[in-house]
């Protein structure tokens, strides 16, 4: 420091130090304007939690994270128009650069047995209605579009959503205020939500950014008048935040170059700066205005550079060392956070016992006046007084201090949504809207790893799939087999997944390449995904149906498997009833619910024979159709589906040819029986199997009497006998997967989604809380040891934050707030800012031998109360301010930072004095100071007897 | 099930649609001479294999064969393994049959022709379904050189199409085109389709490859390579029937 002070107190030197600075801080500014922001939320994630590394993962694979999707709330069922709408946002979103794939209502496939045979495909909206009786007859149609109804249209018709799903590597932001653009451009006056991580990112991001250009100057403001009220001096107020803004350019300056972007917490770092480091600067002028009351400006600069200097040095370490101390976090942006605001805090430090001084010598400025005032003289009497009462004062803080740490102990560390956004924010709102309408936007998803093409894989999906939508809380549950089997649908008539693994194979070569199904199985289909929709609206909610999803999925004991034949192996049997029985609950759900026992007692009873009529109009309608090769007149169809049905068991095709001729009273060379004899073979197996599925449906449909079955002529009913009748076909499986540990089959599950991603960023949080706190504490402590040469007034200097701590996380748990990634930086903040405030009264502590240790109180409160409380209170000022925005993360450190900081000051007044017990704690510290109240001086004997005492001897 | 139906219908329209690959200069009188080029062959027979290349994505590979007469079209996969053997009858744009020998059945679709990409290729149906230009477009010579017309087509009025806009560069040599560019109401340029290495036997030429660029998708592209191997061999009627379809060649 002795060289530093004559390199200041020369002005030679000062002029060249000032220039230096003043060249860096232009150059920093320029520089630094360039530095680019990022809104990357997952940024936040930790690579090495096993949760979140999955989460990550399972993701990136499916690509599932960067959904946007867009709700629109109507005041009615869709009418005419909100399809038009729709339909207009859908082209528009699919011909816009960026997506890889748009879904909504009017551009979902459907297919439909076509009136001249086969199956007709078409977009389920396949043109706008003409009219309201064509409307009605879609609104028909789409209410049995199982997959449909909850995704992409509410139940109710009054709610419609679209997703959006972006390119790889796109930006997700821009995705996002593109779609938005669009979506406004097409519904105008509609009330529309934007949610998906897309949305939600850019949410995030532009409401932070927004707040922080709105409240930063507002926030300096504050801080400037805190200090300008409490100082009176407009140069010592300029110097001070001009150290904080060369702090803030030099670390742009330093972001740039590092290439690292601002990120959501990285940009409150200016506030931090301005609140925290100009104090510095600050300080050093106070003091030497002190000391130039006394000495020439020479000697006051060098006594400030080498008195006051070690003191700010020490103050400004430890708030370095706190939020350095984020080097521990795993969590990126917070380790950038940590590592530049310390690297502006330093820079912040370097220049107020520098800079400063040297300008001081420069422009010669002149003191401001000091002296012992009411103020000083008040905080002294306060300083006497708690010293003198330190039992008291002991005795007070000690429950304080018990009900802080035990409650500190129960803060809420659980994350969810809530914790990056307010109830009655815009995500917020449409997250409401999206589990009104929609079920929800919460997923859990479970990745199956397994040959897929494999038949029993498919089912061990969709058995868990089904065993999951019966879970409370649990909305609906999509996966592959639902596409499987829709597909299936379209090939042979029944919903169901195919019994073989060529079938299966064919089916998703089929989807090779498709875009919608990228975010259910992998392309080498080793791997599934099953999304679980909650409808869960809060965060205990969520947790008691994850952990019924997460204790579902741990039971499922086909870890490693073999395949049975249910006919010769009862444990296969008996897997294959669970198959039956699990898929009829998934299905029955949604009109009342069937109890596994209810539908067991049903499924022994023997299945009602089909009609012979109804098979044989099944089959005339086959060799009526265009799908047959050889098309047959109604008649002549009934006359052939008799003659083919009554053909016994185990018939040739050559029986069919002479069926077919004889029945169509032709030659067997008529080129129709060559045709139709060959090509019926499938048809008249699928009729005679459609038919006996279909009564066997409607039996236990009548037989469970559900509580809101549709009727069963309506569309909504012929699609629920359609889906038991696939269900009950199950029953005919000749091949099981039962649980074998020397089987030859592998399967493997593994939870994630949002939900635990969360829960793996609570860990993350905490974790990072209790390395942080170590670190800081640990580093901090030997700082505090070094400077007072005394572990244990290292430790009496950390006690008042210890307190501090303790009753702000205690607050956190009374007040519910919750400690989340913001709040996670509060401790090793407080630790490194609240320390000062020890630092600066112990610095001042000074008593002689032959006095009482509540002189030395008395002292360090006169000189430095005022200080501590104008530096906590700006620093409280300025993160107050960010409490007025709308972004959650800032409103709840802003608050808490700010209570923090009140609370520390106050900690430090009061557990100092208490515990303090020596006379002097800096050798350096002064015996006189004109701060001192003249009643304080060494020869000023007896004290004052009370420090409310007015009798105060001068 | 949004998801169900359209790489069936995909496949089936995509593949019915691919001799249109096949298609063939002031305005309207060079498009027609575009589209007879396209349209000289009575029938063919080649072998075709695709490449899809999407930004952070597996390359998908698909290899098949495909016949053609007039409007009908016989289509055989080779590639990917699970789709070997699968057969596709298209009679015309909205009746065709496929055939999965795992189901050992021939199902029937009746479809309509979208403008979504076919089997996961950059190339939409309606890229590969336009035989004749001029059914649905009219055109304005943009530009000529020694070499090349440059022309600018437009729907017809009250025409569907899938595009706003075509821009077709067309080769003197064989009134062939080279280049389209794809363009939306909003003038955005959406794809570009190459063909290049054209063979011909007599005065019928076919490109050898195709080649398609998405820009929408961070320029995702699919290359198609045809080998002929048969041209006007005069394929019977009955090769492009059910049975066909149904008990192969």
């Amino acid at each position: 420091m002795h060289a530093l002070a004559r390199l200041v107190t020369d002005r030679r030197g000062a002029a060249m130090l000032v220039a230096l600075v003043l060249l860096c801080t232009l150059l920093a500014g320029w520089v630094g304007a360039g530095v680019r922001h990022e809104d990357d939320l997952l940024a936040f994630l930790p690579k090495d939690n096993p949760e979140i590394a999955r989460f990550r993962e399972i993701n990136e694979r499916f690509g599932g994270l960067e959904v946007a999707i867009v709700g629109v709330e109507l005041d009615a069922p869709y009418q005419i128009d909100d399809l038009r709408r729709m339909h207009t946002l859908t082209e528009a979103l699919d011909r816009m650069g960026g997506l890889d794939h748009v879904l909504s209502l009017t551009n979902v496939d459907d297919f439909s047995p076509d009136p001249m045979g086969g199956i007709r495909t078409a977009k389920l909206v396949d043109g706008l209605p003409a009219d309201d009786d064509a409307l009605d007859a879609l609104r028909s149609t789409v209410s049995t579009r199982e997959h449909v109804v909850g995704t992409v249209v509410s139940a109710d018709g009054a709610a419609l959503a679209l997703y959006a799903f972006p390119s790889f590597g796109g930006d997700q932001r821009q995705i996002a205020d593109q779609i938005a653009k669009e979506a406004r451009l097409a519904f105008p006056e509609h009330r529309l939500h934007f949610t998906g991580a897309p949305f939600v990112s850019a949410w995030i991001f532009e409401v932070t950014q927004a707040d922080m250009r709105r409240l930063t100057p507002w926030a300096v403001v504050a801080i400037i008048a805190v200090l300008l009220v409490a100082f009176r001096d407009l140069r010592s107020v300029v110097l001070g935040l001009f150290s904080a803004g060369a702090g803030i350019a030099v670390v742009q300056a330093a972001m740039v170059l590092t290439d690292t972007p601002v990120n959501v917490v990285l940009s409150a770092m200016p506030v931090i700066l301005f609140a925290v480091g100009s104090a510095y600067g600050i300080h050093v002028l106070a003091r030497y205005s002190v000391y130039a009351s006394t000495l020439p400006l020479e000697q006051a600069v060098r006594r400030t550079v080498e008195h006051t200097g070690p003191v700010v040095i020490t103050a400004g370490l430890t708030t370095a060392l706190g939020l350095g101390s984020f080097i521990m976090m795993d969590q990126a942006p917070l380790r950038q956070f940590g590592l530049f605001t310390a690297l502006g805090i330093c820079v912040a430090l370097t220049l107020a016992v520098s800079f400063v001084p040297a300008v001081i010598t420069l422009l010669r400025l002149k003191p401001r006046p000091v002296g012992a005032g009411a103020v000083g003289a008040t905080f002294a009497r306060l300083g006497l007084a708690l010293s003198r009462r330190r039992g008291l004062v002991l005795a007070a803080l000690a429950p304080i201090s018990i009900l802080g740490v035990v409650n500190a102990g129960r803060v809420d560390d659980r994350l969810d949504q809530a914790a990056f956004y307010d109830a009655d924010s815009a995500p917020a709102a449409a997250d409401t809207f999206m589990r009104r309408a929609f079920g929800g936007a919460t997923f859990v998803q479970i990745e199956l790893a397994g040959d897929l093409r494999d038949p029993v894989v498919l089912r061990a999906a969709q058995q868990v799939g089904d065993q999951l939508s019966l879970v409370p809380g649990v909305h609906r549950v999509q996966h592959i087999g639902d596409v499987v089997a829709s597909l299936s649908e379209a090939m042979e008539g029944q919903p169901r997944l195919p019994d073989t693994a060529a079938k299966a194979g064919q089916l998703f070569g089929l989807l090779t390449g498709n875009p919608a199904v990228r975010q259910l199985v992998d392309p080498e289909l080793g791997r599934a995904l099953l999304h679980v929709r909650l409808n869960t609206a809060d965060i205990d909610a969520t947790e008691a149906t994850l952990a019924q999803i997460e204790e579902l999925v741990a039971q499922q004991a086909l870890a490693r498997w073999r395949v049975a034949d249910p006919s010769t192996d009862a444990e296969a049997a008996a897997r294959r009833d669970a198959i039956v029985i699990d898929r009829l609950r998934a299905i029955l759900r949604a009109h009342g619910g069937a109890s596994a026992e209810a539908l067991r007692a049903l499924l022994d009873k023997p299945a009602p024979a089909p009609q012979p009529e109804a098979v044989a109009q099944r089959l005339a309608r086959w060799l009526t159709g265009a799908e047959g090769p050889a098309p047959l007149a109604p008649q002549q169809a009934a006359l052939v589906a008799q003659a083919l049905l009554s053909l016994p068991g185990g018939h040739t095709e050559g029986d069919r040819a002479d069926a077919i001729a004889e029945a169509l009273a032709v030659t067997p060379d008529d080129p129709r029986v060559a045709d139709l004899s060959w090509a019926v073979e499938v048809p008249m197996e699928e009729a005679r199997r459609d038919s006996l599925t279909a009564a066997g449906a409607q039996a236990l449909l009548d037989g469970l009497q559900l509580a809101s079955a549709p009727a069963a002529d309506s569309p909504a009913g012929e699609r629920l006998n359609l889906l038991v009748g696939a269900a009950l076909l199950e029953r005919t499986l000749d091949a099981v997967a039962v649980p074998d540990t020397a089987g030859p089959g592998a399967l493997s599950w593994a939870v994630s989604g949002t939900p635990l991603l969360h829960r793996g960023l609570s860990a993350s949080t905490r974790e990072n809380q209790v390395r942080s706190l170590v670190m800081a504490l640990g580093t901090v402590i030997v700082v505090l040891a070094v400077r007072l040469r005394s572990l244990r007034a290292g430790l009496l200097a950390l006690a008042p934050t210890a307190l501090s701590l303790a009753l702000v996380y205690g607050g956190m748990a009374l007040l519910h707030v919750r400690l989340d990634i913001g709040t996670s930086m509060l401790a090793s903040i407080v630790i490194g800012a609240g320390v000062d405030f020890a630092v600066h009264l112990l610095a001042s502590w000074s008593a002689d031998e032959a006095e009482p240790i509540e002189r030395a109180a008395g002292r360090a409160f006169a000189r430095t109360g005022s200080a501590i409380w104008t530096n906590a209170l700006a620093v409280a000022v300025g993160f107050f301010v960010l409490t007025l925005g709308d972004a959650r993360p800032l409103k709840n450190v802003g608050g808490l930072t700010a209570a923090a900081m009140l609370i520390s000051a106050g900690c430090t007044l009061a557990v100092i004095p208490a515990l303090a017990r020596r006379r002097r704690y800096d050798p350096s510290a002064d015996r006189e100071d004109p701060a001192d109240p003249p009643w304080l001086s060494a020869q000023a004997t007896p004290l004052p007897s009370s420090p409310s005492s007015p009798e105060v001897s001068p | 099930m949004n998801a169900t139906l359209r790489p069936l219908r995909a496949l089936l329209l995509g593949l019915s649609l691919l001799p249109g690959l096949a298609w063939a200069g002031s305005g309207d009188a060079v498009l027609a001479k575009v589209d007879e080029a396209l349209n000289r062959a009575k029938d063919t027979s080649s072998r075709m294999s695709a490449e899809t290349v999407i930004p952070g994505q597996a390359p998908l590979k698909m290899e098949f064969t495909l016949e053609t007469k007039g409007p009908k079209r016989m289509v055989e996969f080779q590639a990917p393994g699970d789709m070997k053997g699968t057969r596709v009858l298209v009679l015309d744009r909205r009746q065709m049959y496929v055939y999965l020998p795992a189901y050992n059945k021939v199902r029937r679709v009746a479809s309509h022709v979208q403008s979504q990409g076919f089997m996961g290729t950059m190339f939409a149906d309606a890229d590969m379904s336009t035989t004749r230009f001029g059914e649905a477009w009219q055109a304005d010579l943009k530009a000529e050189t020694d070499a090349a017309w440059t022309l600018a087509l437009t729907p017809k009025p009250g025409e569907e199409t899938a595009y706003a806009r075509l821009e077709i560069e067309v080769a003197k040599s064989n009134s062939l085109p080279s280049t389209i560019r794809y363009y939306d109401a909003k003038g955005t340029h959406l794809k570009t389709e190459v063909r290049s290495e054209y063979f011909c036997q007599g005065d019928v030429c076919q490109p050898g490859h195709f080649k398609m660029t998405d820009h929408t998708r961070k320029d995702a592209y699919t290359i198609l390579i045809q080998k002929m191997d048969k041209l006007n061999a005069g394929l019977p009627d009955d090769r492009f029937s059910q049975r066909a379809l149904q008990q192969g060649r």
